[in-house]
């Protein structure tokens, strides 16, 4: 592209760009949650909601783990993800309220019922 | 009993694992969330390398061939048939048609490709800003053109196979490119109606982001696979052996999900873990492993490579 004259931080507007879309929180949020001392991004999870939505994290973790390496200089390869955690598709709560026992290959059942999620 | 083998994903890789699996002797089922086996094959629709044969074809043709040696082989499909979770023991929570139910295997092959690497900017959240591979979904499978004046954001092969895709579709490619997000603003009152870069404005209904991809390994860390950084694997990766087989005891990943590579690659990978399933069951010998590895070409010599240098990054304890 070509040289627009203005510098990049000059451009960003962090209260206009969802960086996680499911819980919508926006740049500046990220950026507050690190100012307060998260240092990483299950830190920034817990303060924020980002990654707790629909699509889990799919969206929103490459991006804050790159944040997070920019504002701690830990490598980017050393920032670890968040938990995942079940489920990674939206469940309808009837249908876990429903939730039997099956096995893939015979009719032998080896679950039990009390699986919480 | 004979031992059995669940693959998650009936894409490229699933397919051919499942073959493999099958072919070796093993009880095999493939649940995959979409209402027909094939993944990424059923929505691009340029000819791929699949690396058996010799040359490119329809995707969809690649698909229905895969199928029908999976078919052949003994395999057994659920489709509309969704993995929400895995648990302790390789315990899977499936929902088909609203109702839940569990999945245990002896053994378990992750084949859940990969997902759009995001690229937030303002006005992202538009209606009219659309993922790369949700638009060739929108435009291949469902036939739908969503506008008629497209922005592509992404400088590599995806972004390339879009246009096509789009200009295949009777859409016209208004912009394409890859520009820093500061620099990138989706403006319009109730959709997109421009797409600004800098200083300069295209007028567009229409914004894709092909920025590329990122593995989709959310099962295999559920059941406590770790997790390693790989630039040449996309990002984030489940760090499992040269065999492709997890740390946790019976899981195997293959294909886009453990790091995204060509549909070649993909295939390559997915008879590996199919090979080294049975293998783990009794089913084949290290011998067969060794053979299938070696017969895999060079993409998949690489790919493996890559794995033996994953350094795993460790995820804070929940306290």
């Amino acid at each position: 592209m070509r040289d627009t004259g203005r510098d990049e931080r000059e451009m960003l507007d962090a209260g206009a760009v969802f960086v996680c879309r499911c819980e919508e929180i926006l740049l500046d949020e990220i950026v507050a949650a690190i100012a307060d001392g998260a240092q990483s991004v299950d830190d920034i999870k817990r303060r924020s909601r980002a990654g707790m939505g629909t699509c889990q994290g799919i969206f929103c973790v490459p991006v804050i783990a790159a944040m997070v390496a920019q504002a701690t200089g830990v490598p980017i390869d050393r920032v670890a993800g968040i938990t995942a955690r079940p489920p990674v598709r939206p469940v309808m709560l009837e249908a876990l309220a429903d939730l039997h026992s099956d096995v893939a290959d015979e009719g032998e059942s080896t679950a039990s019922d009390e699986e919480g999620l | 009993m004979t031992p059995s083998v669940v693959v998650v994903g009936a894409g490229p890789a699933g397919l051919v694992a499942a073959t493999e699996a099958a072919t070796a002797g093993a009880s095999v089922t493939v649940l995959d969330e979409r209402a027909e086996p094939g993944g990424q094959l059923r929505y691009r629709v340029q000819p791929v390398t699949s690396g058996i044969g010799s040359d490119a074809e329809r995707p969809d043709r690649l698909a229905d061939r895969l199928l029908d040696d999976a078919l052949a082989a003994g395999v057994r499909f659920r489709c509309d048939a969704t993995v929400a979770g895995c648990f302790a023991g390789l315990e899977l929570l499936l929902i088909e048609e609203g109702a839940t139910s569990r999945v245990v295997a002896d053994a378990m092959i992750v084949a859940t490709g990969s997902t759009d690497l995001p690229y937030p900017f303002a006005g992202a959240t538009l209606p009219g800003v659309f993922s790369g591979r949700g638009m060739q979904i929108l435009l291949n499978t469902h036939r739908v053109r969503p506008g008629r004046r497209f922005a592509i954001i992404g400088g590599a092969s995806d972004a390339e196979e879009l246009a096509v895709d789009v200009m295949l579709a009777g859409g016209e490619v208004v912009w394409s490119g890859i520009a820093p997000a500061p620099f990138l603003r989706a403006e319009g009152a109730d959709g997109v109606r421009r797409l600004a870069v800098g200083s300069d404005h295209y007028a567009v209904d229409v914004i894709a982001i092909a920025v590329g991809r990122q593995a989709d390994p959310a099962l295999a860390t559920m059941a406590g696979t770790p997790l390693a950084f790989s630039p040449d694997l996309g990002g984030l990766v489940p760090q499992i052996d040269d065999s492709l087989q997890s740390p946790v005891r019976g899981l195997f990943v293959a294909g886009d999900a453990a790091g995204v590579g060509s549909v070649a690659a993909v295939i390559a990978e997915g008879r590996l873990a199919g090979i080294t399933a049975a293998a783990s069951l009794g089913l084949a010998s290290n011998e067969d492993v060794a053979a299938v590895r070696a017969a895999g070409g060079p993409e998949l010599t690489w790919r493996l490579g890559r794995r033996t240098t994953l350094e795993a990054v460790t995820v804070q304890p929940y306290e």
